[in-house]
């Protein structure tokens, strides 16, 4: 059974139309990239998932059951706009967070030793939230976020302000919350951080969803694959507009974007032929790339109509 | 419901937890203690050490006289003052002036008087010292010398002064309060003092713990911890827990406060003898336990009534400014009530303090006078607590819509349309 189902939402705010149409089925377990540019309507869709906003039209069901506050409660929310309350103690605060998920305090003191201890904020358990740095500050929400062990964790740009170091640990407890069974979405901008992370992706534009799917389908039905080849000698074969759409001089190596309808294998048969080839690798498309065509594509369409 | 505990706790104990409320709660009744017996102790601590006093009298009538009269004495049991006549007249008195000042600037003497011999016409005579800003012994000094010169002057005319003084004494009026059934009870204008001090309490309680629901909303708004805190939890357990945690710290800082004055009420005697032998105890007027059980019930009441106004004010702001703006009107009829308050304690039972006792928005406050003043019938008592609860109670369902979406609202603020929108949302 999904452990979420969005169904046909949408959203708007006066006339602007922040989510139309959008539908997601997420199976257990998976790690889920919600991507889009700022803007996209991906925070909006969060906070419908979260019960903040409501939506205009369309179901959200958590469990198969509609995203009630005890369905919630095995939410674990990381908003985009980070905040604590400044006043409170770092222990204080995680246990009150946990509180109000429904673990008591005395259940949920282990847990807050532990995981300041794996972020090394034990020595901070008694200081101030305000005193903290900013990347603590962003550390310690992230363990508010996940202190109760929900089964579904929606992280909205969880990456925002963190150091290389720290992203790090992020996806690495990301990826051992996966293990340990939970299910995770996460929102962002930076594509590269979805294709080391997700198992499925739902790109959105403008409030609609563009493509969905598990990212290694999604990659290979976009047949834009290019080619990187170095080689010694003279590659005529490269001006022939059958074979070769295009292709760029790099340092080193040459990117070739093949014709339509053409199968790489004929291009590697005339390569061999003309040049000594010291490399030839399939280089999938990125989603960056994806998302620019896709985007510009529509924008396109759109212009022509 | 145990979400709303937990907002509940955290409000509670976060505020309860602060230095300023530790300090304020503990400092407020030290304050009331120094002011209500400080003055009692001063009057009753007597000088240490005698003053030496010269007198230059070219009248002639007052020195022996104002020995007699001025005969205090010091902690030790010695004379406060030690008198000395200095002869002098109209010719040298300039020089033995000057001498005389001579003196006091070098500490030899502490003071001098120049009696002036057309003293009983001129209405007049002077005091030279180093510090004359003693009232108490300056006022002494003037009322000592007066009784001496009239006292003259009587004798002068062939009266009897002492017949004279019982001839034109005082009249002394005693007012009674008439409680209810008829009962009399002395009372020395303490019945208005007290009414005004609770009166006072109430609308500083009202402000003031409004106001701390109001920020503590806004700040979660503005720390952006609410999206957090709404998505586990409903905005209403949320606002009910905030109203809730704020007016129970004060509660507490009032029960510490009522604690303190109980104790102080009982003991105010024995803690003055610690002080000072033979002190008179301060009396600390009783107030009535109706009046003190009226008092909890109408600042409960009007308690919930202002912060649930003011959650709902903190809701929709986004900046210190427009919260300054916003709270301006709900501040504007907490101190009209109080405004309001002077006519009912001037004229308890007119019938414009009938109705403005009844209205909402001021009977926490208006009620509670007249029941401090003069206790009205009960019907009209339990009528303003109906109608305090009735309005309540839609205040909390009005503030709720404004809270559920005014929390998430950041940006501009508010105009009157948007907020009708958002009721009916």
């Amino acid at each position: 059974m999904s452990i979420l189902t969005i169904d046909h939402i949408y959203k708007s705010f006066k006339d602007i139309h922040a989510v139309q149409d959008l539908s997601l089925e997420l199976p257990s377990g998976v790690i889920f990239g919600l991507l889009g540019p700022n803007g996209a309507g991906k925070t909006t869709t969060i906070r419908m998932i979260m019960d903040i906003i409501i939506p205009d039209k369309g179901k959200i069901l958590i469990n198969g059951k509609p995203n009630t506050q005890e369905q919630l409660d095995q939410v674990g929310y990381l908003p985009e706009e980070r905040g604590l309350y400044r006043k409170m103690k770092v222990g204080e605060l995680l246990s009150f967070f946990a509180e109000l998920k429904g673990i008591k305090p005395s259940q949920s003191r282990n847990r807050i030793k532990s995981w300041l201890e794996r972020f090394e904020l034990i020595d901070r358990i008694n200081k101030k939230a305000e005193e903290l740095s900013r990347g603590n500050q962003q550390k310690l929400q992230f363990i508010a976020t996940i202190i109760h062990e929900p089964r579904l964790i929606i992280l909205d740009e969880p990456f925002a302000g963190l150091d290389p170091l720290n992203t790090e640990l992020i996806k690495e407890i990301m990826l051992e919350q996966q293990r340990n069974g939970a299910t995770i979405i996460f929102s962002t901008h930076m594509m590269e951080q979805v294709e080391k992370l997700c198992d499925s992706i739902c790109l959105i534009n403008e409030g609609k969803a563009v493509l969905s799917g598990e990212l290694r389908q999604i990659k290979k039905s976009f047949g834009r694959n290019s080619i990187r080849m170095e080689y010694i000698g003279e590659a005529k074969f490269l001006k022939n507009q059958k074979l070769v759409q295009k292709f760029e001089d790099h340092d080193g190596y040459v990117e070739i974007y093949p014709a339509e309808k053409v199968i790489i294998k004929q291009i590697l048969q005339e390569a061999i032929k003309e040049v000594d080839v010291s490399r030839f690798e399939i280089m999938e498309p990125s989603l960056n790339e994806i998302f620019i065509e896709i985007v510009t594509k529509k924008e396109r369409e759109e212009h022509h109509e | 419901m145990n979400k709303l505990w937990t907002v509940f706790k955290r409000e509670f104990l976060t505020r309860v937890k602060t230095k300023g409320f530790i300090i304020g709660t503990l400092l407020t009744p030290l304050f009331i203690i120094l002011i209500s017996i400080g003055p009692g102790l001063l009057i009753n601590l007597k000088s240490e050490k005698s003053k030496q006093i010269s007198v230059v009298d070219l009248s002639g009538i007052v020195y022996d006289e104002l020995v007699q009269a001025l005969n205090d004495t010091t902690s030790s049991g010695q004379p406060l003052y030690e008198f000395k006549k200095v002869i002098a007249s109209t010719e040298n008195l300039d020089s033995i002036k000057n001498d005389l000042s001579q003196a006091v600037d070098k500490n030899k003497i502490d003071g001098y008087f120049i009696i002036p011999p057309d003293i009983v016409e001129k209405n007049e005579t002077q005091y030279y010292a180093k510090s004359v800003s003693n009232f108490d012994e300056n006022r002494t000094f003037q009322s000592t010398i007066s009784q001496i010169i009239r006292n003259y002057r009587i004798t002068q005319s062939n009266l009897d002064p002492v017949l004279v003084n019982k001839l034109t004494r005082w009249i002394n009026l005693r007012t009674f309060k008439v409680a209810k059934g008829g009962e009399e009870q002395e009372d020395q204008g303490l019945s208005f003092i007290v009414t005004f001090i609770m009166v006072m309490f109430l609308y500083m309680a009202l402000i003031m713990y409004g106001v701390f629901v109001m920020r503590s909303v806004y700040e979660e708004k503005q720390s952006r911890v609410v999206e957090v805190l709404i998505s586990s939890c409903k905005p209403f357990q949320l606002m009910a827990g905030k109203v809730l945690g704020v007016g129970a710290v004060g509660l507490t800082q009032y029960f510490i406060w009522a604690a303190v004055a109980a104790l102080l009420t009982v003991y105010s005697g024995s803690i003055m003898q610690l002080f000072s032998a033979g002190a008179r105890a301060f009396a600390i007027p009783t107030i009535p336990i109706t009046v003190l059980v009226y008092f909890i019930i109408f600042f409960i009441l009007g308690y919930l009534l202002f912060a649930t106004i003011y959650a709902a004010v903190g809701a929709m702001v986004n900046t210190d400014q427009d919260a300054q703006q916003f709270q301006f009107p709900v501040m504007m009829f907490i101190i009209m009530a109080f405004i309001l308050a002077f006519y009912i304690i001037k004229n308890p039972t007119a019938n414009l303090s009938k109705i403005i006792s009844l209205i909402p928005l001021f009977s926490p406050i208006t009620m509670f006078t007249r029941i401090a003043i003069q206790m009205p019938p009960f019907g009209e008592i339990l009528l303003s607590i109906v109608i305090l609860i009735v309005t309540i109670i839609f205040l909390i369902w009005l503030a709720g819509k404004i809270f559920r979406v005014g929390i998430l609202m950041y940006g501009k603020r508010p105009t009157l349309p948007e907020l009708i929108n958002w009721i009916r949302y």
